[in-house]
């Protein structure tokens, strides 16, 4: 049985053999050189052909968008006008978590680059059409082309590069950002009489998103000591809404956390406007992210 | 067997009977427990368990397992690692996998089990009873409870209920045909004759037929120890080979799971050296073996097959194997027995020689066709002679059916005598019994002749008594003295012999048993009324008769066998005679049917013709060929294959059961696929050892039915013409199904490499996959099934299984490379105008994949600069599984229609030929539309709603995919041979 075999495979081998290149009749791979030729051909052209009109396709089709926003806007876009929401300083991917010991530079120094990097282009020179936007001029008169400054003042004394945004004192700013959302605009509370958190009651403007951050649990919350933002009411609804405007600047809130430490910390930021709904997994109009102080 | 060689006394004391009383009761039970019930044992069967296991664990199935398993390893690894924050994607996608291989597999045992359970039906055979004395007392049993020593009774119309030696008789025939395939009733007597249980007189054999007369005999052999046990037992002991569909379809799984594994190690490596974490690469390989496993597939050929076994059903062929509906169709081979399948089973008188003149029989109901005087003195003489020495009857209750159908007593001769008297003269029952009949010396093998004497009703010249002889014509013409020729009896002169053996030979030389006819009109004077005929000490002339003519008897063909062989060579397949009679009925029919066609010669012929011995003609001069079993026997096996292959045209004749297997085994050596047609006992090897045996339903025994793959339930020859066409068709409809169903993997498999290697993000997801193999795409699949049969179908050489294969290289490579890639192409153009439209440009999103599935970002900017959360991304994602999805459909549409036909117009044929397949893939579109619309069931299959233009993103590849393959089909048809008609038609 196992000569059989063996002859069996050696056939196997011999008939693979001539396979691949049959000396009678010239066939490589069963095929001779001419009929390879001719079906290298013929996919190429067709591969060609299809390319060809993928290209056009495509071409046609590029021509139909829209330079400036996506051709998916409003409640057709799957962003259903319910931006999420941003924080820095995220230096990993996959962590969410800001821990540091305030002795240590060394552990915070990156958290800090990080935050000056983010404000950057609002302390950077303006571009032509940034106009200013604070105080009484509310921005409604200003073009479509111009876009409102973000001066840095806006987010106040505490949180600045100079005092290393509040790491070294063991009192961490972070940035927090609204998601852009092209052409959204915040609807927002004009009073407050509505059904809000404690935690917005003084601060609610007509003029601003809302903004507050929560420890998730009940320990979480008894272990902040204090939270507070700059500026204080939140987003200006001024700079709103985002369509694409060259030097376009979102704005932002820093917010500084003081909590006990040596506890991992969980919060969660929400920001408040008519038209943002929140959902905690799905972080809708909100972000979750972990603080960690030693000092 | 040597119980018919033993003196019957010594044969009773082994056996404890006695004739006279039989056996005690005692002994009896005694033996019954011993020996067990008179009966065939059944092959065996599976179990029920193992038929199941066998169904979910074949095909795709072990590979859908396994991806099953690695999904459940990986979410299991996921939950420890990661605790309840586990996705539970792959608990889903390995619950899915799981339940796709379970329905998939009991839906193959449920139809398994159908087909099984119409097989089953044939076993129930209505029980037989037989007459037995036991204890001295006579008492009708069931045949299953007879035992060895059982002291039997049977008469003509009976089947014989076990082997028995015959003990005594009274003129008992029996029809061996489905034991040896001889048409000719055998006496059977008491005497031992021949060493060969089969040749000796003084046994009857288990299941055959008593034609006439009556028989008291003691059973010798029962069950399994029969003769015909022992050839059914044959038959079993083959190891059946599979289906040559099955061998494609097992062929073809080998093919795709190579590939499928391949293509998932080789990416599985890939990933893991572009860097992604181990368990994520093993869901990358479990996402690639979906999304090459065609999962549908299994189920479609088993629906097309079930539904063109229906079809064959409904036009009488009933097939008991499912996968035995295609194997007629790429039959190249028919091997047919010739009695009750190419012929009718049933003698008849076919030609007449009288007055010197040999003229065809009238057999037409109303004798319009009458080629012969009938106020002849010499016609009329032969058939008063004719119906006087036949002894059959006409059985009672079958007036109303036409005479040439009537069933007889009496042996075939004598029946097909009497049905011929019937119709050319009439009322032979009312002319019997106007001549009377006084005496009779029946027929006997050393005399070989029947004489009988009757009272005449028609006296010719001074006599009152007519004494009639029919026999071997030889043995009659030495008998007879005159000839009646126009009228008078004149000399038999040498002329006259010579005149008589031309006749003879001619009408011998037709495949003909010829039947000589002689008479006397005894004198009144020395015979007178009341004369005592003794039939011991002869006291009246047998010699120096009248010879009155010839009469030559055929079992005549089928009227439809003709046409059918010929279709059948058009078809490319040829049609062999293998049966047990004699070579020159055989080659006689051959020649009728066109199984030998008239332009051709056997070496006989030319032997003849070239007046040279046969040894001298070369084998290769003559294109037909007619082998005797006794020439087989002596063969080699290089013999056989030579004969084969040197005679185009073959006829075996004389052939035992072994040797019809040797045959068949001959043709399927050279890769032929073979099939059987046979009604007998003698032909259930040959049946059980071909790719597809073809028993006869209404003649067929039940051992040729229970051997065979599919039953004419007709006995119509004619049928296996549908079967061949619907085999066809169903092999080209399995071809464009699988064709139309591999398409859609590349566009599956596409999405899963572009995201492991550039970093795009995923297009299609795994569920959804299994959703468009198993969801949308198996309706259109199965649709196939319907499809009318391409125009040449039946002018087309039979497929060569060694080349033509279902799934075929070029197959794949149209399937694939050509249509596939052109689907692939469209969806990745619908997602990335979707993408785009929603704010990503297709360059920005590479490489992009760490960060799109990084739940932690939670603001990922687009070509816009916009951000997205993680959720928003993932939505979007669904979305882009969904326009892939459509646009999936939208070009399987497509491809669905080019699939249609292979070679013509679509624009010619429409769309009507096939209204099942319109109705199919308007319900695709429904279902999808369905799926992605409706609230929870859309996120299960992992869909969502999509604004309504995204279904049309497609649209323009698919109207291109139409129009490339007219333009394709075009040039096919206007080049048969070209370059197109080489690479591009499966």
């Amino acid at each position: 049985m196992p000569n059989e075999e063996k002859k069996s495979f050696r056939e196997k081998m011999s008939n693979c053999g001539h396979f691949c290149y049959n000396s009678e009749t010239g066939e490589v791979l069963g095929r001779t050189a001419n009929s390879w030729l001719k079906i290298v051909v013929f996919y190429l052209f067709y591969y060609g052909a299809l390319a060809g009109f993928f290209a056009v396709c495509m071409t046609v089709f590029f021509t139909t968008l829209d330079s400036q926003g996506p051709t998916q806007r409003n409640m057709q876009s799957l962003l259903k006008q319910n931006p999420g929401m941003g924080f820095r300083p995220f230096t990993d991917v996959t962590k969410t978590v800001i821990k540091f010991n305030a002795k240590n530079p060394t552990e915070y120094e990156e958290y800090v680059k990080n935050l000056n990097d983010s404000i950057r282009i609002y302390t950077s020179s303006a571009g032509d059409n940034v106009v200013d936007c604070s105080g009484s001029n509310t921005g409604s008169n200003k073009g479509d082309s111009e876009v409102c400054g973000f001066p840095v003042s806006l987010l106040g004394d505490r949180c600045t590069p100079d005092n290393g945004f509040g790491y070294p004192e063991g009192k961490p700013c972070v940035l927090l950002k609204i998601n852009k959302v092209y052409g959204w605009k915040p609807q927002t509370f004009d009073n407050e009489t509505e059904d809000l958190p404690d935690a917005l009651v003084g601060r609610l403007d007509p003029d601003y998103v809302g903004v507050t951050c929560e420890g998730e649990s009940d320990a979480d919350k008894d272990n902040t000591r204090n939270i507070t933002f700059y500026p204080d009411k939140g987003f200006p609804a001024v700079y709103y809404p985002y369509l694409n405007q060259p030097g376009y600047l979102a704005p932002v809130v820093m917010a500084q956390f003081d909590v006990a430490p040596g506890r991992l910390l969980m919060f969660w930021c929400r920001a408040w406007a008519r038209n943002i709904k929140h959902h905690r997994v799905d972080l809708q109009g909100s972000v979750r992210f972990e603080i960690m102080v030693d000092y | 067997m040597v119980e018919h060689k033993i003196p019957m006394e010594e044969l009773l004391a082994q056996l404890n009977s006695n004739i006279t009383t039989g056996l005690t009761t005692e002994t009896y039970l005694k033996k019954l427990e011993e020996l067990g019930p008179n009966e065939l044992t059944p092959p065996a069967n599976k179990s029920e368990l193992l038929k199941f296991l066998g169904c979910i664990c074949g095909g795709f199935s072990l590979l859908l397992w396994g991806g099953g398993i690695l999904c459940f390893i990986a979410y299991i690894i996921q939950f420890v690692r990661e605790g309840e924050d586990a996705t539970e994607d792959n608990l889903w996608l390995g619950v899915c996998l799981v339940a796709v291989v379970l329905i998939t597999g009991i839906f193959t045992y449920y139809q398994e089990a159908k087909s099984a359970r119409i097989m089953n039906a044939f076993k129930n055979m209505i029980p037989q009873r037989a007459l037995v004395t036991r204890d001295g007392v006579a008492n009708e049993v069931d045949c299953v409870y007879l035992v060895v020593g059982d002291i039997v009774f049977v008469k003509a119309g009976d089947r014989v209920p076990a082997d028995i030696r015959i003990v005594s008789s009274k003129g008992l025939k029996v029809d061996n045909a489905s034991l040896t395939g001889e048409s000719e009733p055998q006496s059977r007597t008491s005497e031992f004759t021949n060493d060969n249980p089969l040749e000796s007189k003084n046994l009857a054999f288990f299941s055959t037929n008593v034609v006439e007369g009556d028989a008291v005999g003691i059973v010798v052999r029962t069950g399994d120890g029969t003769v015909m046990g022992r050839i059914a037992f044959l038959a079993s002991g083959l190891e059946k080979d599979k289906s040559p569909i099955a061998k494609e379809l097992e062929m073809f799984i080998h093919k795709i799971t190579i590939f499928a594994v391949t293509v998932g190690i080789l990416f599985f490596i890939i990933s893991l050296c572009l860097g992604y974490f181990w368990l994520n690469a093993v869901i990358f390989l479990i996402g690639i073996i979906v999304a090459n496993v065609p999962e549908g597939l299994l189920c479609t050929v088993t629906v097309c097959l079930t539904l063109a076994a229906k079809r064959m059903a409904a036009r009488n062929c009933l097939v008991k194997n499912l996968e035995a509906v295609e194997t007629l169709g790429s039959t190249s081979t028919i091997c047919s027995d010739k009695t009750g399948t190419l012929t009718q089973n049933r003698m008849t008188v076919s030609h007449m020689w009288f007055n010197n003149v040999i003229c065809e029989s009238d057999l037409s109901d109303d004798q319009s066709n009458e080629t012969y005087d009938r106020e002849d003195v010499g016609w009329q003489s032969l058939m008063i002679v004719s119906m006087l020495c036949s002894r059959a009857e006409f059985k009672p209750g079958q007036d109303k059916t036409g005479i040439l159908k009537r069933e007889c007593t009496g042996d075939a001769s004598e029946s097909a005598l009497l049905r011929f008297g019937e119709l050319a003269h009439g009322h032979v029952a009312s002319f019997r019994a106007e001549n009377e009949k006084v005496s009779e010396i029946p027929f006997n093998s050393n005399n070989k002749f029947q004489v009988s004497i009757h009272a005449s009703s028609h006296p010719v010249g001074d006599s009152f008594y007519h004494l009639v002889m029919k026999g071997a014509p030889e043995r009659i013409v030495e008998r007879c003295s005159t000839i009646l020729i126009d009228g008078k009896a004149i000399p038999l002169t040498d002329m006259w012999h010579k005149a008589f053996s031309d006749a003879y030979e001619e009408l011998g030389g037709l495949g003909e048993r010829v039947l000589g006819f002689c008479d006397l009109h005894l004198p009144i004077s020395k015979f007178p009324e009341g004369f005592a005929f003794d039939t011991e000490n002869i006291n009246f002339p047998v010699k120096d008769l009248r010879f009155v003519g010839l009469i030559s008897l055929i079992d005549p063909p089928r009227p439809n066998v003709p046409l059918a062989v010929m279709k059948c060579r058009h078809a490319g397949i040829r049609v062999v005679m293998v049966t047990g009679d004699h070579p020159s009925t055989a080659k006689a029919i051959a020649r009728i049917v066109g199984i030998i066609s008239p332009e051709n010669e056997t070496p006989e012929d030319v032997a003849q013709r070239l007046k040279i011995s046969v040894s001298q003609v070369q084998e290769k001069d003559a294109k037909a060929g007619v082998v005797s079993g006794s020439r087989l026997k002596d063969m080699s096996s290089e013999d056989l294959d030579m004969i084969i292959d040197c005679h185009p045209e073959l006829v075996f004749a004389r052939t035992s059961p072994q040797q019809k297997l040797v045959i068949v085994e001959g043709f399927q050596r050279k890769g032929l696929i073979v099939a059987v047609t046979g009604d007998g006992v003698n032909d259930s090897p040959a049946l059980k050892q071909a790719d597809i045996g073809i028993a006869m339903g209404i003649m067929g025994s039940d051992v040729s039915k229970q051997a065979a793959g599919m039953v004419l339930l007709d006995d119509n020859f004619a049928s296996i013409i549908i079967g061949v066409e619907e085999g066809r068709r169903i092999f080209d409809n399995l071809k464009k199904s699988i064709a139309y169903t591999l398409a859609s993997n590349i566009p599956e498999l596409i999405p899963f490499l572009l995201y492991i290697v550039i970093g795009i993000p995923l297009m299609l997801g795994t569920v959804t996959i299994l959703f468009i193999d198993l969801g949308t795409d198996i309706f259109p699949a199965i649709a196939f099934a319907y499809e009318v049969a391409e125009t040449d179908i039946m002018e087309r050489k039979p497929r060569d299984p060694r080349r033509d294969n279902l799934v075929t290289v070029k197959l794949l490579r149209i399937a694939y490379g050509l249509v596939g890639v052109f689907e692939t192409i469209g969806g990745f153009f619908a997602v990335t105008l979707f993408l785009a439209q929603n704010g990503f440009f297709i360059h920005d999103l590479v490489n992009i994949r760490k960060n799109w599935e990084d739940e932690t970002i939670n603001d990922l900017k687009d070509s816009y600069g916009q951000e997205w959360t993680y959720s928003q991304r993932k939505t979007l994602e669904l979305a882009c599984y969904t326009v892939f999805f459509l646009a999936i459909v939208i070009t399987q549409w497509s491809d669905w229609i080019i699939s249609k036909t292979m070679r013509n117009s679509l624009l010619h044929l429409g769309m009507h030929s096939n209204w099942t397949g319109v109705i199919a893939i308007s319900i695709m579109i429904l279902i999808s539309a369905l799926i992605c619309y409706t609230p929870g069931l859309n996120r299960g299959l992992h869909i969502i709603p999509v604004p309504w233009e995204s279904w049309l993103y497609a649209v323009p590849f698919a109207l291109l995919i139409f129009v490339y393959d007219e333009i394709r089909k075009f040039f096919v048809r206007k080049y048969p041979e070209g370059f197109l008609s080489r690479e591009t038609v499966y």
